[in-house]
């Protein structure tokens, strides 16, 4: 699956919180890294960062201990002064990738998210869209596979997400407030579409997460059905793929985000909708 | 008499599920029909598990990962931090359970034992951590990474010092 002509770039969004992006995001680039053996970059958009603890687990507060850079340094373009360095530096992708994290094997690097990034973008001059892009373009061209981890809102992080990608996949929940997500994205698709004819951005697929379905039995009752059909309507008016194998309710997912491998049930079924998807 | 197994098994279980709930299920298996019928007959699976029971007792060598990387024959460098690993191992703050040495296992290719137990595990993710790179083991060591399911006190208390600083 190697890219002469670089990775695919897949970012994880939709503006609804909660429908399980970063779990999709998380369980993808493991599955690449560890079973396909390819070589993947995880990028953290979300300021909540919670991509950067699934992966790091509790090194994460010895990240924000030693205050070591982040995403954020990168959209500002310099590492900040320090205990040590009197100066503002310039950013070393080596200090700022994290890798051989327990949850995403050697093949993956992480570029991890802090919880000041947007205080950081909201009080900085609108960082360039296209920096994520560029970066990708400059430094990561040997690497198989790009996700991004996108915010559940609209923002300036969701052009940065779209100019980096080719592909857009679509996390949804069988609820209806989720399903009003739909065709926010769609909007917001096309208009980002409008102002770049030249990029080709094509949404892979809608997966369904914490489907109802439970080993056949369908769980969910009527809501949940009422909700999957009109989410299954809405793709096929926007011609969007819906993936066949869905992420199944399962407590073994918030169990493996945080680092607990014991038992996992259902969860180990993200195995089947990566298969597809891959 | 206290038996190690029965109490290393004990502790996982009790880590897992909460005092409470073994508390419950062990009383619900003395009052089960079962349970009762089995202890008053004396039957032939009872003298075998007498039999099972003596050959426990005989002394049987336990498997340290510390004495397991004792006897691998690498260089000082790999064989120290190779150490530092298995005393981590030992003090169960290295894949800290068996859900760990699974993830482990998958992560480096390697087959997961058969065996639940942490002991059975020590010659398969030692041999194996022998032919890891040194950066990898510093990496392992220095990041303390397989160290167990986060807590959100820790990362919390990180966030609130973080946010003082700045």
């Amino acid at each position: 699956m190697t890219q002469s002509t670089g990775p695919i770039c897949i970012s994880v969004i939709n503006m609804k919180g909660g429908v399980g992006k970063t779990t999709v995001a998380a369980l993808l680039g493991r599955y690449a890294s560890i079973f396909l053996d390819l070589k993947v970059l995880a990028i953290d958009l979300d300021p909540q960062a919670n991509l950067s603890q699934a992966f790091m687990r509790e090194d994460y507060k010895r990240f924000l201990d030693e205050k070591k850079p982040s995403v954020v340094e990168l959209f500002r373009g310099y590492i900040p002064p320090r205990s040590g360095v009197p100066a503002p530096s310039s950013i070393d992708l080596d200090k700022i990738l994290v890798r051989n994290t327990p949850l995403g094997g050697g093949n993956l690097s992480l570029i991890p998210s802090r919880f000041d990034f947007s205080e950081n973008l909201t009080d900085s001059v609108k960082p360039n869209p296209q920096i994520l892009a560029n970066l990708i373009a400059e430094e990561f061209q040997q690497l198989d596979i790009v996700i991004v981890d996108c915010a559940p809102t609209e923002s300036i992080l969701t052009k940065v997400a779209y100019h980096a990608s080719r592909f857009i996949l679509v996390p949804v929940k069988p609820e209806y407030f989720a399903t009003i997500g739909f065709p926010l994205l769609k909007k917001s698709l096309e208009n980002f579409r409008n102002e770049n004819p030249t990029h080709s951005i094509d949404v892979a697929g809608i997966v369904i997460n914490n489907s109802t379905y439970h080993y056949s039995q369908d769980i969910g009752g009527p809501e949940s059905r009422r909700s999957k059909i009109e989410l299954e309507d809405e793709a096929v008016r926007n011609n969007w793929f819906v993936f066949e194998n869905e992420f199944p309710f399962s407590r073994g997912f918030p169990k493996m985000m945080r680092g607990d491998f014991t038992h996992l049930g259902d969860a180990v079924l993200y195995k089947e909708f990566a298969k597809e998807f891959f | 008499m206290k038996e190690k197994g029965l109490d290393d098994s004990l502790n996982e279980i009790v880590h897992q599920y909460g005092i409470a709930r073994v508390d419950r299920a062990l009383r619900e298996i003395r009052n089960s029909t079962q349970y009762q019928t089995n202890q008053k007959k004396p039957s032939a699976s009872n003298s075998k598990r007498r039999c099972e029971r003596r050959a426990e007792k005989r002394p049987r060598k336990r498997v340290t990962a510390t004495g397991f990387v004792s006897n691998l024959e690498e260089s000082s460098e790999v064989g120290k931090l190779l150490n530092e690993l298995a005393i981590r191992f030992d003090k169960k703050e290295f894949l800290p359970n068996f859900g760990e040495i699974r993830n482990f296992c998958e992560i480096h290719g390697i087959d997961t034992p058969v065996s639940k137990s942490r002991e059975a595990a020590v010659p398969r993710v030692f041999k194996h951590l022998s032919q890891v790179d040194i950066q990898d083991l510093q990496f392992m060591i220095q990041a303390k990474s397989f160290s167990g399911p986060t807590r959100l006190g820790p990362i919390a208390e990180a966030i609130r010092r973080s946010s003082k600083f700045s």
